[in-house]
């Protein structure tokens, strides 16, 4: 047997936004085992919201992770009005369908830069966050903040969209598919990202099965699995095909990300073409009673959302599975076996998002 | 190659795309979520404001007329300008600055407590 060595990866490493640990296990370059080490971020969320006011909860909802601050209160009031059997008027559920896909469209631009940095393209990294620079610009011009924006609450949205945020809207969508039209090739074409990415991380598509593979993760090798056709909100109106790769490794996966951009401005834009007249809120009375569970597609998967409510003003439980947890399996299994210094780039490859793993 | 020559002379020449900061700033979008500040004259010590911060960073004494906020606390979600009867709470454009110590900021109020008349709420 050869000789083995462990190398701590993180808790801090520079591709690592946030501190999760993995102890790799490595014969001379080739690792052999990961082993996750999480709770570097655990702020006790779910233990909160049992003694927290139901309608407060939502707002701790939106900072389990800023980057889907949205998703989260999404998946937060529509599981709440499940509960309470509440519906939503249509306007509001055109308007949480936009804003989501503004959320998902700056998340996989923050991972883009992210990537692109990793792998060592400074200029690349700068123009996919001068791209991400104009949604953050929509997000708070139509929703008031650019991260935490709070427009979704229980029993609709907090805002309306007024003529002149729906034409600013699609002025900036223009920009931004310019934009995105410069970067697409260059992440799909470069020879020096294909060198670091094409067959890298594989993960074939009887393995992202078994191992529960999700997002992102799991389209990248050729599952055509998305929660937003699951109809929620404006969804189910809006005809749209689950973007999908073949080729199970972290070029796939990138090019997922990449494409999914364009199908969100696609999204964005019928929805505001479809955009129904009316109110945007209801009225909230009572508490919540019962069990639900709620799954909405996060920019990395399926986020699943188990809620317990016994009549009082706080929730009994509040259950949350996050898509990173869910694609860390898959992770563990796609760097065995590759180059300690392809380690950096196959983490990325899955969007990890640690604070929504921990809470 | 070539076109990476191409986008090189390009930024060479182009102005930044970045802005020169502090000498040259964006003004916040109309719609923007900025700091809270309180009408002190309008508010009639209801209370409701400090009941519905989620963020507990209300603090209302009705004894003292003093109404407070931490806006270290705050996460501008905006529910006590939704609840207050008064509209005794607005949001401003502008966000919060950083500060030498961290202390709620006490607004007092003189004279004594308004009526509250619900239905000259929408008058003004
Ligand atoms: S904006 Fe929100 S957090 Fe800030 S004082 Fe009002 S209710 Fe509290
Ligand atoms: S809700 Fe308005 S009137 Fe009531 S205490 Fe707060 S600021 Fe004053």
């Amino acid at each position: 047997m050869k000789r083995r060595t462990v190398i701590p990866f993180g808790p801090q490493h520079v591709v690592f936004p946030e501190p999760i640990q993995f102890r790799l296990i490595l014969e001379e370059e080739r690792v052999v085992d990961a082993i996750p080490a999480l709770g570097y971020m655990h702020r006790g969320i779910e233990q909160l919201a049992t003694v927290k006011d139901f309608t407060k909860t939502l707002y701790l909802a939106e900072r389990i992770c800023g980057i889907c601050s949205v998703m989260h209160t999404l998946a937060y009031a529509q599981a709440i009005e499940e509960l309470m059997g509440i519906e939503v008027p249509p306007r509001a559920k055109y308007l949480r369908t936009i804003w989501a896909e503004l959320g998902r469209l700056q998340s996989h631009l923050l991972w883009m830069g992210l990537a692109a940095d990793a792998i060592g393209y400074e200029s690349l990294f700068m123009q996919t966050w001068r791209a991400r620079e104009v949604v953050l610009e929509m997000i708070e011009f139509t929703e008031g903040s650019r991260i935490m924006t709070g427009s979704i609450t229980i029993g609709g949205t907090k805002r309306d969209l007024h003529a002149e945020s729906l034409e600013f809207l699609l002025h900036k969508l223009e920009h931004l598919e310019q934009a995105l039209n410069d970067i697409y090739p260059v992440f799909s074409d470069d020879p020096l990202i294909k060198q670091r990415t094409v067959g890298v991380g594989l993960l074939s598509k009887a393995d992202a099965i078994k191992l529960g593979a999700v997002g992102p993760t799991a389209r990248g090798s050729g599952i055509a699995e998305d929660m937003r056709l699951l109809g929620y909100a404006a969804y189910g109106e809006l005809d749209f095909q689950p973007v999908v790769e073949t080729s199970c490794d972290s070029y796939g996966r990138m090019l997922v990300r990449v494409k999914e951009c364009f199908q969100s401005i696609e999204l964005i834009r019928k929805a505001i073409a479809k955009l129904p007249p009316g109110e945007v809120l209801v009225k909230v009375k009572g508490r919540p009673e019962g069990e639900v569970i709620m799954r909405i597609e996060q920019p990395r998967g399926e986020l699943l959302y188990y809620l317990k409510a016994g009549g009082d003003k706080s929730l009994a439980r509040w259950r949350i599975r996050t898509p990173t947890l869910s694609n860390l399996p898959p992770l563990v299994h796609m760097v065995k076996g590759a180059r300690l210094a392809d380690v950096p780039l196959i983490t990325l490859s899955i969007d990890t998002c640690i604070a929504c793993v921990e809470r | 190659m070539f076109e990476m020559l191409a986008t090189v002379l390009q930024n060479l020449v182009a102005k930044p795309a970045t802005r020169e900061y502090p000498a040259k700033r964006r003004e916040p979008f109309p719609t923007y979520r900025g700091r809270i500040e309180s009408l002190i004259e309008r508010c009639i010590f209801c209370l409701k404001c400090q009941a519905a911060c989620p963020a507990n960073c209300l603090v209302v004494n009705r004894k003292e007329q003093t109404w407070s906020v931490d806006q270290y606390r705050c996460i501008v979600c905006g529910m006590c300008v939704e609840v207050c009867p008064t509209e005794a709470i607005v949001m401003s454009r502008i966000y919060h600055g950083p500060a030498r110590h961290r202390e709620p900021i006490v607004t007092h109020q003189e004279g004594p407590i308004p009526k509250f008349n619900p239905r000259a709420k929408d008058v003004n």
